[in-house]
């Protein structure tokens, strides 16, 4: 089972690559209004990053109603 | 039955009743799949030419059952491919049209739409996101008497718990929301949209005439006024059908998902779609774009080459889009040009950035003028693809001959020209009404006193309602001799008349934007303290304004259209 901690960490380091922005330190809350250039090419980009990284798969209905990283990391808390 | 008949607004108030005093469970399940049938028979009025459709939906339920056996297997994409043939057969796209079918005439309403709900639970059941639904839940979902003939298409999670239980009873301000929602939707089905309708249908053989005569100035000014009218038009009626059945939903205790969001205010040609039609927009977002996006990432995906991708992504989706709409021809053309026009929009916003810096990019956003002609050439960019819906055979192979491409061309830049400048107006005249007209006036403590709150939502409920009779005569006088304005009158006057016909048009719809507000506030300051009970006022009064309504959709369109004004 996987930490949370653990999962914001390494999620860090996917959204600072694909957003091309050291800055960004994803909390619960994190939506795709909060990030510049969060579209849904973005987002795609995100969940295959996401997919790769943790070595999962994600069904069609969680990847479009992906609300907020909360939600991204419960999932993949739950998988993991 | 149609939406505007009489008849559909008796079996709707039926039907809020029935939905309202019933409890939940069986009753509620079984009420609402009786009113299903009875609005689904009363399309044919026989049961035989219905029998396909039902086949078809009850194949969907078999393919469901297969999905949650064999989750997340191949089959899943044979049951998807399965129903998607099938749903080809029945429309008779012309690539299969040799196939035989029935040896009856049989129809096909709705089916488009129940071929999106069915592959929503299909994929969902399959990938294990989503429980199998009850068989009556399954029914009630996909044949939905208020989604039947033009969606919405909501989600299964969020439509099932509402007709299991029944919601608790709405207040009056709810009722009284609900109310002005339907109305407001028969205003702009039965009123705005018949009048657009005359417009387009007096339009047409004039754009016939200038083409077969190849006029390309008046070919430019007629294509321009025709495919503006027809957006228009279908925007009216559609997201007008949109508030009746929501409204009606919200008055029987069914929430449907919201289709339109300020479409005009798109910044966008990408915009537009999270806008216009959104419950199919996001339908083809969560099964096409991402599915073929993820598909082509998996394989091909480098950190340079996604944006590209996502181009390709767009242009599948909205082609498939396209070919939805309809079985002709035409409608792939329809896709191929949406898919363009979203495909040059990514581009662009790949391309500008590293032409212009991010920073240049971002202040180009910024300006006015950018905005403006953005929404123009994205609102006339769709008004000139929703040719696809009306135009001819013969017109269509005219716009093939340089002349017809050049009042196809010309007219689409005429319409940017004449977006721009009327986007600029309106929201120069909506930002005089706000900080001007309507401003409310902050008193010394900052504090407003309740006579004076009255007074002034009395002043601009007077104001609007001012401005509406006088553009409403205004609109009336100039249709009454639009055939003449435009057959043989100057250019001039023509275009002296066609400027005021629209400057009273935009000043009826500022205007009825402020009574609610106005009537509302007005309400609150008056009755403070007997809010529910000056709700139910009011809902007497709109009740009343929707017997009229009613009395008047009983003689036909254009009779109530004359009575109108």
């Amino acid at each position: 089972m996987l930490k949370r901690e653990e999962v914001v960490d390494r999620l860090n380091h996917i959204f600072r690559d694909i957003f091309d922005d050291d800055d960004i330190c994803v909390t619960d809350n994190t939506a795709a209004a909060d990030i510049e250039g969060w579209d849904s090419l973005a987002h795609i980009t995100l969940i295959l990053g996401v997919e790769r990284e943790f070595r999962m798969k994600m069904t069609a209905a969680e990847v479009g109603s992906l609300k907020n990283v909360g939600q991204m990391i419960d999932l993949i808390v739950a998988r993991g | 039955m149609t939406l505007t008949s009489l008849g559909f607004v008796g079996f709707a108030a039926l039907s809020i009743i029935l939905l309202r005093i019933l409890p939940g469970g069986g009753w509620r399940q079984g009420t609402l799949l009786c009113l299903d049938a009875a609005f689904l028979y009363s399309q044919t009025l026989a049961l035989l030419p219905l029998v396909p459709l039902i086949g078809f939906v009850l194949l969907g339920y078999v393919a469901v059952i297969a999905a949650e056996r064999r989750r997340a297997s191949h089959g899943l994409g044979l049951l998807v491919l399965g129903m998607v043939a099938i749903f080809v057969w029945l429309k008779r796209y012309p690539l299969v049209s040799a196939l035989p079918t029935f040896g009856f005439a049989f129809t096909v309403v709705g089916l488009s739409y129940m071929l999106f709900r069915i592959l929503h639970i299909v994929i969902d059941v399959g990938q294990g996101s989503l429980n199998r639904p009850r068989f009556v839940t399954y029914l009630n979902y996909v044949f939905n008497f208020l989604c039947l003939l033009s969606g919405p298409i909501a989600r299964l999670e969020d439509f099932e718990p509402q007709v299991r239980v029944r919601p608790p009873s709405p207040t009056w301000r709810e009722v009284d929301a609900a109310a002005q929602r339907v109305l407001r939707g028969y205003v702009m089905v039965a009123v705005l949209a018949a009048i657009a309708t005359n417009f387009v249908d007096l339009l047409k053989p004039e754009f016939s005439a200038a083409l077969v005569h190849g006029e390309l100035a008046h070919g430019v000014r007629v294509y321009a006024l025709l495919t503006g009218t027809y957006l228009f038009n279908l925007y009216v009626n559609f997201s007008g059908y949109m508030e009746i059945v929501i409204g009606i939903g919200a008055l029987a205790g069914l929430t449907l998902p919201e289709n339109f969001n300020f479409p005009f205010l798109s910044k966008n040609f990408l915009d537009l779609w999270s806008r216009w039609h959104i419950t199919l927009s996001n339908w083809l977002k969560f099964y096409l774009f991402n599915a073929v996006l993820k598909a082509l990432g998996e394989r091909f995906g480098t950190r340079s080459n996604m944006a590209y991708l996502g181009a390709i992504a767009f242009f599948v989706t909205f082609a498939v889009m396209g070919i939805w709409h309809g079985t002709t021809y035409i409608f792939f053309v329809y896709g191929v040009f949406l898919g363009a026009g979203v495909t040059i929009n990514r581009l662009w916003q790949i391309w500008a950035p590293q032409w212009l810096g991010k920073n240049g990019y971002k202040n180009l956003q910024q300006s006015q003028w950018y905005f403006q002609l953005s929404r123009a050439a994205t609102l006339s960019y769709l008004a000139v693809a929703l040719s696809s819906f009306w135009i001819t055979d013969a017109q269509a192979a005219a716009l093939i001959r340089p002349a017809g491409l050049a009042i196809f061309l010309g007219g689409y830049v005429a319409l940017v020209a004449a977006g721009t400048v009327a986007g600029f107006a309106w929201d120069g005249i909506n930002a005089f009404f706000r900080e001007r007209l309507f401003a409310p006036r902050a008193s010394a403590d900052g504090e407003q006193s309740g006579g004076l709150e009255v007074r002034r939502a009395g002043r601009v409920l007077l104001i609007s309602l001012l401005a509406v009779a006088v553009a409403s005569m205004v609109v009336a006088l100039v249709s009454l001799d639009l055939t003449g304005i435009l057959a043989g009158s100057s250019r001039v006057r023509r275009l002296t008349m066609l400027a005021l016909m629209a400057g009273a048009c935009a000043a009826i719809l500022i205007s009825v934007g402020r009574i609610e507000p106005a009537v509302a506030r007005w309400r609150d300051a008056a009755f403070p303290r007997h809010g529910q009970d000056a709700a139910a006022i009011w809902l007497g009064l709109r009740a009343l304004l929707a017997i009229n309504l009613v009395l008047l959709m009983v003689s036909s369109i254009p009779e109530f259209i004359y009575k109108a004004f």
